[in-house]
This record gives structure tokens, sequence and C-alpha cells, in this order.
């Protein structure tokens, strides 16, 4: 592919580079990412069932995998067999689970019981019993459990009002009230707030304007002022701004490029032009095309829903309400999406 | 294996202040003596072998051989707390070996969560002069790796938990002098708000040092963007000034937008063999069209003309 041809996204070596990953138990990065080997598998098999090719994944050694990786004694999940509880991998779990149809299989009510005993009063969420509290883990939870139809089990009304307390001056949320805007802190303090119907509490305009400026001249999106751009945020930015409908304030056409010069040659995708695959970046940036409604003649994604970042059609099996977005505007003058 | 031996050995050799990358495709560990201390250098390719070897082979050593070369592995920070918690927190000790973590990898998550933890158990037993020493280093690894989230993210912490060494310390000041030479960390900025505001909430301030604040805030920045007038960190802290003029200072908010709607009018397309002056006068002029019309949506300007508010609105780059 020369350099002045526009690219296409590389579907049948995508899928390969992530069919083979877990083939490849020799190699450094294997194994310093083996403590985040479950999020690998949510992010590997979700990137598959975008591209339409999950069942070149092998659905019985991963759900086997899953299940050892809950802890008897918690109820929540490691990154991978043997390894202590945390938040973040109790949701891929249940995400892997719910993907594949199963969640039945996993001890739900130990689930809930972990999530919750992670709940302060205050309405903040802890990682893990070492007692870190992020945003992250305020986004999981509900995700978590409104997959499980559990949400009430923990304190909402708390939640939602130590989120509405993180919102800074200029809109954004960062990792704890007062901390700096982050694009992926927004995006999981927005995804806290719709789970909970409650997005017309913030000004999303001020939101979306911050968000907006994150489109920088390669046409990528950073997350944050003066930083480079970077593929994740094609998926923290963008999900974010569909779900404040408002994804016309973003120039498509140049993020879409951007995401797809991306690639590495072989398949899959880094998180800048010209750097190596990992498969992270390699999950984001096809749900970013996907949310962006790329498609080509003899190809097209499956779609994936900006709140969850889950299929749509595995959120209706699981009678999970579609949540309307607040009323969308023009692009205004000074965004990336003005065309005036 | 000969060189987790040696690496384990630097990491408890107490003139070792630093575990560093000796270079891609380098091989084996050197030492070497700077003005600070010694610093331990590893080849790429050892790094690769001692950390496969470490993670086959685990124990309490080899968490700690992880741990300097990778200081995102989790689980051996998990463990290292266990241990704590298990003998006690030798508090020392914990800062020299997360200083080594953090050194090598400043910007690493697992590594400020940890400190942070340390902070917390720590708790009240914390002196003046560690707390001097921690702001210390907490800059050290933000000048080390710029826009540093976590550290100034620690940094903040540090001081809505100690109010009491806010004036003591002169960190606002200190700040002005960091931002002055480096004009594009955003997260300084980010950071001198959020600790104005928690002041502010705290009534730390009287009303003449909150004025006297904003006056200095209002000062420094200008002369900053006179130098650097195309740079996005300095009109998005413009935006954070002009707002805390709304509350305390209103008939600055529309002196403040005067001042930058001037800036948008003088920054036409430059002509120039200069790439780099004509990418900052096309940023300047972005960013203070920007500036303008934000002010205008999120500040009360009653004394603004319409005709200047037309001209905002209409204002294209």
């Amino acid at each position: 592919m020369s350099e002045e041809e526009p690219k296409k996204l590389n579907v049948e070596g995508t899928a390969k580079y992530i069919e083979a990953l877990d083939r490849q138990t020799d190699t450094f990065e294997y194994w310093v990412t083996e403590h985040i080997r479950i999020s690998g598998a949510y992010w590997g098999l979700s990137a598959m069932f975008l591209l339409g090719k999950e069942d070149m994944m092998n659905k019985e050694a991963i759900t086997t995998h899953v299940l050892k990786c809950q802890d008897p004694e918690t109820g929540g999940f490691g990154g991978n067999v043997g390894h202590d509880p945390h938040i973040l991998y109790t949701l891929s779990a249940v995400q892997i689970m719910c993907l594949y149809d199963c969640v039945d299989q996993i001890n739900v009510e130990g689930v809930v019981k972990y999530i919750q005993s992670l709940q302060g009063e205050d309405g903040s969420f802890k990682g893990d019993k070492w007692g870190e509290i992020d945003h992250r883990f305020t986004y999981c939870a509900f995700n978590c459990l409104t997959l499980l139809g559990k949400l009430n089990s923990i304190n909402v009304e708390a939640t939602v009002q130590y989120v509405l307390k993180s919102c800074n001056w200029d809109g954004g949320f960062g990792v704890a009230p007062g901390h700096e805007s982050h694009g992926a802190y927004i995006f999981c303090c927005v995804g806290t707030l719709a789970i909970a119907d409650r997005l017309h509490e913030i000004n999303c305009d001020k939101l979306a304007w911050w968000l907006a400026e994150r489109q920088v001249p390669d046409g990528g999106l950073n997350g944050r002022p003066e930083k480079k751009s970077d593929v994740c945020y094609s998926w923290w930015v963008i999900s974010t701004m569909a779900m404040l409908g408002r994804l016309n304030w973003i120039d498509k056409s140049s993020l879409i490029n951007f995401i797809l010069k991306c690639q590495d040659p072989p398949g899959g995708i880094g998180d800048k032009p010209g750097n190596i695959a990992d498969v992270f970046h390699t999950f984001f940036g096809i749900a970013g095309l996907s949310l962006l409604g790329y498609s080509e003649p003899d190809m097209t994604l499956n779609e994936i829903e900006p709140i969850f970042a889950m299929p749509p059609a595995v959120l209706s099996r699981l009678g999970i309400t579609k949540r309307t977005p607040p009323p969308s505007e023009a692009a205004p003058k000074g965004t990336p999406g003005c065309v005036e | 294996m000969k060189e987790y031996e040696e690496l384990l050995e630097a990491i408890h050799d107490p003139e070792v202040i630093e575990i560093a990358d000796a270079g891609p495709g380098q091989e084996g560990i050197v030492r070497a003596q700077d003005d600070d201390g010694m610093v331990v250098g590893i080849g790429s390719k050892t790094l690769k072998k001692v950390a496969v070897f470490a993670l086959r082979n685990p124990s309490r050593q080899s968490d700690e051989v992880m741990l300097v070369l990778n200081a995102e592995y989790a689980p051996s920070w998990n463990n290292r707390a266990k241990w704590i918690e298990k003998e006690g927190l030798n508090y020392e000790n914990e800062i020299r070996f997360s200083n080594l973590a953090l050194r090598r990898t400043p910007k690493s998550h697992e590594g400020w969560k940890y400190r942070c933890w340390l902070s917390r158990i720590h708790g009240s037993k914390l002196t003046v002069s560690e707390f001097r020493s921690e702001v210390d280093f907490c800059l050290f690894c933000c000048d080390r790796y710029l826009r540093n989230y976590y550290s100034w993210a620690h940094l903040l912490s540090l001081y809505t938990e100690h109010m009491e060494w806010v004036r003591e310390t002169r960190i606002f000041e200190r700040m002005r002098e960091w931002i002055s030479t480096r004009p594009t960390d955003h997260s300084s900025l980010s950071f001198v708000q959020a600790l104005f505001q928690h002041c502010e909430q705290r009534n730390y301030f009287d009303k003449e040092e909150v004025l006297a604040f904003l006056s200095e805030e209002r000062t420094s920045l200008q002369k900053l963007m006179s130098r650097r007038p195309g740079l996005e960190a300095t009109w998005a802290h413009l935006r954070w000034v002009t707002l805390q003029h709304k509350y305390f200072i209103p008939a600055g908010v529309v002196e403040l937008l005067i001042e930058g709607l001037e800036k948008f009018r003088q920054s036409a397309p430059l002509d120039s063999d200069d790439p780099i002056a004509v990418l900052e006068k096309r940023s300047e002029r972005k960013w203070s069209a920007r500036y303008c019309k934000w002010v205008l949506k999120n500040a009360e300007t009653p004394d603004l003309t319409d005709e200047m508010k037309a001209e905002i609105t209409a204002a294209d780059f």
C-alpha cells in the first residue's frame, strides 16, 4: 500500500494477529502482561466480534480460563489464574461471559458481594483491598452490575453524587474529585451517569467542547491538552461524544484516516502511526472505527454500543434498555466538526 | 542467574540511586557514578532475560527485581504490601525502594498507587522534612516526564492532606517558576487550579491573598504568553483565570476577553520562512478564537458590546 493511497482496515491480517496472540507464550511481552491476561482476552475477543471473526477464537478455552480466575473467597476475579482479585478484571470476566452468553457459569452472587464490598460511604469505589480510589472503578462497578442485572445492590445515588462532585471547571472529570480532566476518566464518569440516566445533570456542551478540542492536526485525538494523539482516545473520547449526542463535533474522516494509519502492516493497530500493534489499541481502534461508521464496499464492522463497549445484540439479550443520548446540537464554530 | 543476582545486589546497595536503561541492543549490567550518586545501567536484552527469569521464579527478591524493571507489574507491588502488613512499615526503606522503581518509570500508575498507599499508612507520622522530600521527588518525576498525571495527582493529595504546609513550602511561587520553563506542562497548571480551589473552599486564604494570587497569575501568564503565544496549556489556564475573575473581580472578565480578542485580531497568518513561527502564529489564532468563544459562553459578560459578541461568534481560523 503506497503512502498516497487511502488506507483500508486490514481485516484478515488483524484477525490473524489477534488469534495468534495466545500462542506467543515465550515472548517478553506475553510474560510481563500475564497479570492483565483476562482484560487482554476481553479486548481481543471484542475486537473479533466487531470484525465478525469471533468463531476464530476458542470459546471453550477462554471461558474455562475465565472461570479459573474467580477467587472463591471474595467472589472477584483476578487478572490471571491465582492472581489477586480486582474490580477491573471482574468487569472483563463478566463482559467475556456475556459475549459468550454463559454468565450463568460464574458465581454471580459472589461478584455482587465483591463489588458491594468495594463501595465507600461517599459513593466512591476502591479497586481492591489496597484501597485505591479511581473513577475507572466507579464505571467498572456500574457496568458490571448492570450486565448482571444487579445495579440496585449498591448505593447508586451516593455514587452519582460522588461523580457529579468530580466535575471540573472545564466540564471534564479526573481520577477523583478535583483532579485534572482526562479523556479516559471522562469516559468513565459520563458512562456511569449514562447508565444511571443522569446525563442531564452535567453541562454537555461545555464537556463536548473540551472533548472536541482533543482532535489535533494529524486527525487523531489526545486525552488532555498538549499531549500527542493516541488511538485509544478514538474510543474514550468519541464514545463519550456519542453518549452526549455530539459525535458530529469531531472531524470523522480525519479521525478514521488517523486510526487506519496506525495499523501495523502485518495486522493489528498500534497507538501511533509507525508503532507496533498491541491488542489494547487494536480493540479501541476498531471500536472507534465502528462508532464512526467506517465501512468499505466489501466490509462493514459490527456495531458497538458506546456506554458498555459491547455489541447491542448482547445488551438486548441481557434485557438492558437502550439509553437515548441528550438532544444533539450542531457543531459550533471552533470545533473540528463544524463545516461552515 | 548472574545478571539477576547483580541487579538484586544493586537494589540493596545504599549507594545506588537509580537503575537506568543502558541503551537499545545493549547487554549486561554496568555501574557509573554521576553527580547525585551511583547509577546502574541495564541493557535491553539483559532486562528481558532477567524479567522473564524473575517471573518464572517467584519470590520476594524476584518481586523487587520485577518492580525496578517494570513498575507497572501490579502483583509484585501487592506482594510487597502483604510483607509490610506482616512485618510492619519501614517508611524510609520503602521510599528508597519505590524511588528506584519510579526513577526508571516515572509515570508508572502502579508505582504511584503504591506511593499513595505508603502515605496513607504512614499517615500522621509524616514529618515536614519527609513531606518536603516527597514534594521534591514528585517534582523530580514530573520533570522527567512532563504532564505526569499520577505524580501530579499524588502531589495534590499530599497538599490537600497537609494544607498547613502550603505557605511554608511556597508551592504557588514554585509553580510559577516551574511553568515559566515548562510552558506546555498543562498538568502543573491543573495542579495550581485544584490546589487554589481547595485553599479557597477551606478559607485558607483571606480576600487580599485571593486577589493577590489572581493578579500574580494574570501577570505571569501574560509574560509567558507574550513569549509563547500559541500554546493550548496557557490559553486553557487563561480560561480558568478568567473564570476566577468572574467570582472575585467581575470587571476583569471583559478586560481579559478584550485582550484575548485583540490577540486574535493580531494573529493574522504569518508570512515567514520560519515554519515554527508560522505554526505558532496559526496556533495562536486558533486558541485565541476558542478562548473568546469559550468565555462568551461560560462567563458573564454584560459589558461586552454586541459588535464584539458578533465578532467573537464569527471568528474563524
